[in-house]
């Protein structure tokens, strides 16, 4: 082919490309942007937003959370009864309740799905959910196969007994863990449900592209009738780059993204009002110390220091554009023990000054360089930075180390004397059910698996049980408040701030509401696209 | 003829396992504990143990590197971790995604870079000269992430002309499909916005090099004039490293360009390894580099093969 016909095709190709820019206008299909493809489908096994944000429209629980708050109110279970030693709970299940593939669901799959979630080799990752349920942990163990916590007495009838009085019961059967699946689908040794799940939620799953795209349709049977002009299909794009998914969002192709290329907030805000959400989730981001050994171990003066000398203000405002809250605590707002400007964990240069100098380190002198962990990415770069001049203005020697942080976690956990003693490390946590249990015991109690830097305090893990079992929830709040005190004056994290959501939605998506629990807890369902 | 071809054939076998086993090695070294990435960082131990039973991750490591050999040999490369599909389907899906834009590429790249290096040799020590090398200087030197980002603001973003990104819906093959066209440029463009500047100079230099023989003046003196002494006889002459360059490019571009396909967010075959990375899907980062370093070595043969067509002195 000569040069001069190679142009022409060229030029005819690009001729017939510019016509053709546009892709099909989808039907009432919400275009979903998320950062990475969903490590799994299955309720049991997921443990992050990446996952949760296709499992919740999927699958439904006996009950599920009023949208936009930590509230619990009735699903697949119509009503139900607690007894009044608040061990017993009886669910009245709706009639007529059908799963994906069309059968109706009866007490039986719901008795199924609880022993699913506390059974090892379906790889789940509830049994701390069901810490309270009788009989999980010698079901979980393998030391019976009969699960005595959870009973069909009729097709319509579940009984759920717990061994001690648990407020927060029905916050897990409201979360993933309370999933309700189908058993001849689910106890395929192949594992076909791991690629197509099935349940009785909004929406069912449609099609995937791995890697590419999820699709998910409105299930036609869900005991919920759809708003007028509801979404009908939601189609997740797996878009890794945030600085594309907004050029898609701007160019008309998304209606939904999350997560911009740093310092574009502000003006995002600006520039789409009626696009902008923000609202705060169940979220906290720290700094945990290694309290394995050495001085972070041995000296509480050495850790208050450092939990007052860290400028929260300022890394909010400035480097997180306010995105997020400036956490004068532990628990969030909107979690049940939640007590407004803690003082115990204020910023305070003087005074971490000094608390360093009667630890021992006046001026920083006498303690070795601090490392400080974290991955890498430009906010959490900066974020570093921030607290290492902040340290460096008491006289602490900071060095930032940025691995591969999963792996360093993992080594945290199981080596920890492989780990430098003075290491200072990044973390968040978020509530996997909205109870301060779930959120102090995993990241404060010596078995909490969010606890990577080994702290061990019996007076507050002694009080974690006690106001685990409280079944007067006054009372119960005021212990959780007083654990909350005791962990801030131990300075056995360095809060920094509770997390928000930011995301774009186009206004043609209406009757949106926020969730605390991330952007998994928004009802779709109950929403409309008037397209 | 066929027995170098043979030869060249049968070495890819020694090359190949050598390339399969250093990244096994790589993977089997890298920190973090694969089944802990797979099921959370919050999952028990006793669930740990169950995923790594699965996979057979608490084997041994010489046994684990004897499956892997043992699969390789029956070209099996074994089931994705996360999606639980056989990873031959997932690299050929992504080669397949990736081809079209290493083609478009290549082809851009090529008309671009002859047509600036023949300009430059032809009016060389000009200013069309000094223009022609400044171009390919920037457009080695910006980097591909930002050249695409830019590409995106200007023709999607303001002019509305092309779509931002992703795969588009062309027609299907079987459970393939063809790029969208319109999606096909802005990442073409990006890839061959490099590769054209480095083509670029190494057809200058070829040329420059080449006109200097005794036969283009020969031609010159019969009357032809320089355009067409430098089209006719220079530039047929001067191929071969053009066509080294074009073809190294072309293979690397099948390797897939990451960085290019996440602006663009193409579902190619590097996508597919970077995503495997991050969630250590051992068994599809062990097959797409296997895969890669193949087609590298197909690609190196089809160069090599070209330079006895180009010159017929290597055919002897």
């Amino acid at each position: 082919m000569s040069l001069k016909r190679v142009l022409v095709v060229l030029a005819l190709a690009l001729a017939a490309v510019s016509c053709s820019s546009e892709g099909p206008a989808p039907e009432k299909a919400l275009r979903y942007r998320v950062r990475e493809p969903a490590p799994t489908l299955d309720p049991f096994q997921a443990a992050d937003d990446n996952s949760l944000v296709y499992i919740y429209p999927i699958f439904d629980g006996l009950v599920e959370f009023v949208p936009g708050t930590v509230d619990v109110r009735p699903a697949v279970a119509e009503s139900w009864t607690l007894s009044d030693d608040h061990l017993t709970y009886t669910f009245k299940l709706r009639p007529g309740v059908r799963f994906h593939h069309g059968r109706e669901l009866t007490a039986d799959d719901v008795v199924y799905s609880v022993r699913r979630a506390l059974t090892k080799d379906a790889k789940s990752l509830k049994r701390t959910f069901f810490n309270a349920l009788k009989g999980a942990a010698e079901f979980w163990d393998g030391a019976t196969t009969e699960l005595a916590g959870v009973v069909a007495s009729d097709p319509r009838t579940v009984i759920m007994t717990l061994s001690y009085p648990y407020e927060a019961f029905l916050s897990v059967l409201a979360s993933e863990a309370g999933s309700i699946v189908p058993k001849e689908v689910y106890s395929d040794p192949a594992g076909g449900y791991l690629s197509h799940p099935v349940g009785c939620g909004p929406f069912m799953f449609e099609s995937a592209e791995p890697g590419v795209s999820v699709t998910l349709t409105r299930f036609a049977g869900h005991w919920k009738s759809a708003p007028r002009d509801g979404i009908q299909k939601i189609l997740f794009r797996v878009i890794e780059s945030p600085s594309t998914a907004l050029e898609e969002y701007r160019a008309g192709t998304l209606d939904f993204t999350q997560e911009f290329p740093p310092g574009q907030r502000t003006r995002l805000r600006q520039e789409m009002p009626d696009h902008f959400h923000n609202w705060r989730k169940l979220q906290l981001f720290y700094l945990e110390f290694n309290h394995a050994s050495g001085p972070f171990k041995e000296k509480r003066l050495l850790r208050q220091a450092i939990l007052h000398a860290v400028d929260k203000e300022f890394i909010v405002k400035t480097l997180q554009e306010d995105k997020d809250v400036v956490a004068t605590g532990i628990i969030p707002p909107a979690m049940l023990g939640h007590t407004p400007g803690q003082p115990s964990a204020r910023y305070d240069p003087d005074m971490a000054a000094d608390l360093l100098a009667r630890a021992g380190y006046p001026g920083g002198k006498g303690l070795p360089e601090i490392i400080y962990h974290t991955n890498d990415s430009m906010g959490l770069r900066l974020l570093a930075e921030r607290v290492q001049s902040d340290l460096a203005r008491i006289g602490l020697k900071v060095s930032i180390k940025m691995m591969d942080f999963g792996a360093f976690l993992a080594a945290l956990r199981t080596n920890p004397e492989k780990v430098p003693a003075l290491s200072l490390v990044r973390q968040a946590f978020y509530a996997d059910y909205p109870d301060p249990d779930n959120f102090l015991t995993e990241m404060l109690a010596p078995s909490g698996s969010g606890n990577t830097g080994h702290y061990d305090n019996p007076a507050l893990t002694s009080q974690l049980d006690a106001a685990r079992r409280e079944p007067d929830h006054l009372k119960r709040e005021a212990l959780y408040q007083g654990i909350e005190k005791l962990a801030l004056d131990d300075a056995a994290i360095v809060p920094i701030y509770w997390m928000g959501q930011d995301i774009l939605l186009r206004p043609e998506v209406g009757g949106f509401t926020g969730s605390p629990l991330g952007l998994f807890g928004i009802p779709w369902e109950e929403m409309s696209l008037n397209r | 003829m066929i027995a170098l071809i043979v030869r060249r054939l049968l070495w890819m076998v020694p090359a190949v396992w050598a390339a399969a086993t250093l990244v096994w090695i790589f993977m089997f070294l890298i920190p973090g504990d694969p089944a802990r990435i797979l099921a959370g960082q919050r999952a028990d131990e006793e669930v740990l143990e169950r995923v790594r039973a699965e996979w057979g991750l608490d084997r041994p490591p010489a046994v684990r590197y004897g499956l892997f050999l043992w699969k390789l040999v029956h070209l099996d490369f074994g089931t994705s971790y996360v999606y639980r599909v056989p990873v031959s389907e997932m690299i050929f899906r992504g080669l397949f995604h990736t081809f079209f834009l290493a083609v478009a590429a290549t082809a851009l790249a090529l008309l671009v870079g002859l047509s600036l290096g023949m300009l430059s040799a032809a009016r060389g020590g000009t200013w069309i000269d000094g223009a022609a090398l400044a171009l390919s200087t920037a457009s080695i030197s910006l980097p591909t992430f930002w050249v695409g980002m830019m590409l995106i603001l200007v023709f999607s973003s303001w002019l509305g002309w092309l779509p931002v990104s992703g795969y588009g819906d062309g027609p299907g093959i079987g459970s393939l499909r063809l790029p969208g066209l319109a999606h096909l440029v802005l990442p073409s463009i990006t890839l061959a916005f490099s590769s054209s500047g480095f083509l670029a100079r190494v057809t200058r230099a070829s040329l420059l090099e080449e006109s200097t023989q005794e036969y283009v003046r020969a031609a010159r003196a019969r009357g032809l004039s320089a355009p067409a002494a430098l089209a006719r006889h220079v530039l047929p002459n001067s191929l071969l490293p053009i066509v080294t360059m074009a073809g190294m490019n072309f293979g690397s571009l099948l390797g897939g360009a990451i960085v290019t396909e996440i602006v663009f967010n193409w579902p190619g075959v590097g996508t597919v390894i970077y995503h495997a990375l991050h969630s250590r899907d051992l068994p599809v980062v062990e097959g797409g580099a296997i895969a890669m370093t193949a087609i590298f070595l197909l690609v190196n043969l089809a160069v090599d093969i070209s330079y006895t067509v180009l010159d017929p002195r290597i055919r002897r």
